[in-house]
């Protein structure tokens, strides 16, 4: 035994240190990670310069999905705009088109029912879980885990189901219509939601067991990428991440908005702002969220199923079988529908905002008074998210990088818009 | 937000920054302040650091054209609006700072929060406004070299033909274009001659 050569850490290195000598002083190695990277989520380059296995500068390059969404937000009505939402997050469809519905109704200035607000609330909680067991799911694959990924997508697909059978589209949902929904909820919604909000708790056990006490994902986690409160403030961090920190924000209480108010929930946040936070966190959301679908679901059948709030049809749309058996709404229906025709809204500008899964999703508006919105921004919490990247990694090992990037749940649809 | 409160956080921003707010607003609730572009840091600041104001978190920033506003608030044709959130009061604010066509730079407010990098990074990309003192001023989401800012009113919604246009890296690789020449229609082959022409002379120029 005395010739074997001492380990690393009892010659005095530890672990987290590259080896000295790997490459010369001053030499450096550049290297292209992604755009085609498995660990990337989809199209995001970034260019690092390591010396051995640290990362000394760290660059990303994005746009690779840039489609102009805000471009074309100009020259779609604002009933129209809710299809290219979806394809902003779309690990969570439905809660874009809310977002932009939102802030939509702020401009209009008009509020839906109860009804339609509880609906809402549902499917966006039922959202958040669907973001989440992707995350959950996606954070240890790239780690290097499959297991957790197969696990988590059951629960996801639950998820598109009830959205399946809502929507009539699992994927790109646009439900949401100014001041309403596209049209009203099955006959067995209560039952599939709940089965997902009585699923989600057992369903995060088992993969709690599975994740939490293995030793590889700890070390990959703990101590990873630590986010202070003040760069939280500084980098305009929002949701899951700013949580993580230690900061007790979360727009659904502190702003309420649907009705939110009238439900118990908690607030999870983390003590070190590591990835291991951010990871766990999400956990507990989740388990939040499947306590307020319960709640909700106690509420629906309390409340009158109206879901117009304008019984004129001057706003919102009629629904489609009294457009093609009545008078009246049929002509409403033209109204809407052709340009330069009745129900633009006023000229002005409004920003509104959402607690979506992964932070303040908002929107900003600018109308001119026509159909068509005259600017569009959306605030991308991706983007935002992302730009703190570079602080996070840079003197880090090059797999910590994998380990940052997957907690910091980075769509590049919605980053790139 | 109300009107009272709405006067009580510009009165105190014109105390603080004497020149700097020239107009506001109420819409639907939300306060505009309009403030102008070279005392914005100053105005920012205010809002940040002053008492009864604490708008602490930066939510956003987002540029605009009003070029074919039917209305547009002031004359400048460019304007970038911040927006601010006080977690404290729980109230927002919207900071529009007016930008001339002629004369279309900003001061850069990364010095008071690094979300500023990003977002002032794409509004110089997508609307061609220059940010003073920006640490790291490059386009963001266009590649290098991409000529024209496409959230821009005159930039038509099917671009300036860019698509089709794209530079041939067929000079960098000559066995690719061999390659491509085999395979390719006789259409395509003389195109590709015409284009390999075009590259000769541009390296016969120099």
């Amino acid at each position: 035994m005395a010739d074997i050569a001492p380990t690393k850490a009892a010659a005095g290195h530890t672990v987290d240190e590259p080896v000295a000598g790997d490459t010369p002083a001053g030499e450096r190695m550049v290297l292209n990670f992604g755009p085609q990277h498995p660990a990337t989520h989809g199209t995001l380059r970034l260019i690092l310069e390591l010396e051995g296995e640290r990362v000394v500068k760290c660059t990303p390059h994005i746009g690779y999905l840039h489609s102009g969404f805000e471009k074309l937000g100009e020259h779609h009505t604002y009933n129209q705009y809710v299809t290219v939402t979806d394809r902003m997050n779309y690990m969570s469809p439905y809660a874009n088109n809310l977002a932009w519905h939102t802030a939509v109704e702020k401009l209009y200035g008009i509020e839906c029912t109860d009804y339609t607000k509880l609906v809402r609330l549902i499917l966006a909680e039922v959202a958040r879980l669907q973001d989440h067991s992707f995350f959950i799911g996606t954070s240890p694959l790239e780690l290097g885990g499959v297991t957790p990924f197969l696990w988590s997508f059951i629960g996801r697909e639950e998820c598109y189901d009830v959205f399946e059978f809502v929507t009539g589209s699992r994927y790109m949902t646009s439900y949401t219509r100014t001041g309403g929904l596209l049209w009203d909820i099955p006959p067995d919604f209560h039952e599939r939601v709940s089965y997902v909000a009585d699923r989600t708790p057992p369903e995060l056990k088992d993969m709690e067991d599975l994740v939490l006490h293995n030793p590889m994902f700890r070390s990959r986690m703990r101590d990873i990428g630590i986010i202070s409160k003040e760069m939280v403030v500084d980098y305009g961090l929002t949701g899951p991440i700013a949580r993580a920190s230690g900061i007790d924000r979360d727009l659904r209480r502190d702003q309420p908005y649907l009705g939110y108010e009238a439900f118990d929930f908690d607030i999870p946040i983390g003590t070190v702002g590591d990835s291991f936070d951010r990871y766990f966190l999400r956990y507990e959301e989740m388990r939040q969220s499947a306590r307020i679908l319960k709640q909700a679901l106690k509420e629906l059948p309390k409340k009158t199923p109206q879901m117009n709030v304008d019984p004129d049809y001057k706003v919102t749309l009629p629904p489609k079988h009294r457009v093609y058996s009545k008078m009246e709404e049929m002509i409403h229906h033209f109204e809407l529908i052709m340009p330069n025709t009745g129900g633009a809204p006023p000229v002005g500008e409004v920003y509104a905002a959402n607690e979506t899964a992964n932070g303040e999703l908002g929107f900003y508006i600018i109308s001119d008074g026509t159909k068509f919105p005259y600017r569009v921004r959306v605030r991308p919490p991706s983007f935002i998210h992302f730009s703190i990247l570079p602080d996070l990694v840079e003197g880090r090992l090059l797999s910590d990088v994998i380990s940052v990037l997957s907690t910091l749940n980075i769509i590049a649809a919605e980053l790139d818009r | 937000m109300k009107e009272h409160r709405a006067e009580e956080i510009v009165g105190r921003i014109r105390q603080a920054v004497p020149h700097g707010v020239r107009d506001w607003r109420l819409h639907r609730g939300e306060l505009t302040i309009v403030a102008e572009r070279r005392l914005i840091l100053e105005v920012l600041r205010a809002l940040r650091d002053g008492a009864g104001l604490g708008f602490n978190f930066p939510v956003d920033v987002a540029g605009v054209d009003y070029l074919k506003h039917p209305h547009p608030p002031f004359a400048e044709r460019f304007a970038i609006s911040y927006h601010l959130l006080s977690w404290a009061s729980e109230e927002r604010v919207r900071v529009q700072a007016p930008v001339p066509e002629d004369d279309a730079s900003v001061p850069s407010v990364t010095a008071l929060w690094s979300l500023a990098n990003w977002t002032e990074r794409e509004i110089y990309d997508l609307f061609g406004i220059h940010f003073e003192g920006h640490p790291d001023l490059r386009r963001i989401l266009m590649w290098e070299g991409f000529q024209s800012h496409p959230l821009r009113k005159d930039y038509p919604l099917k671009g300036l033909g860019e698509r089709s246009n794209f530079d041939r890296v067929a000079d960098d690789f000559p066995q690719a274009a061999e390659s491509r020449r085999l395979q390719t229609s006789p259409v395509d082959q003389k195109l590709d001659e015409s284009v390999g022409r075009k590259l000769d002379e541009r390296k016969a120029n120099g």
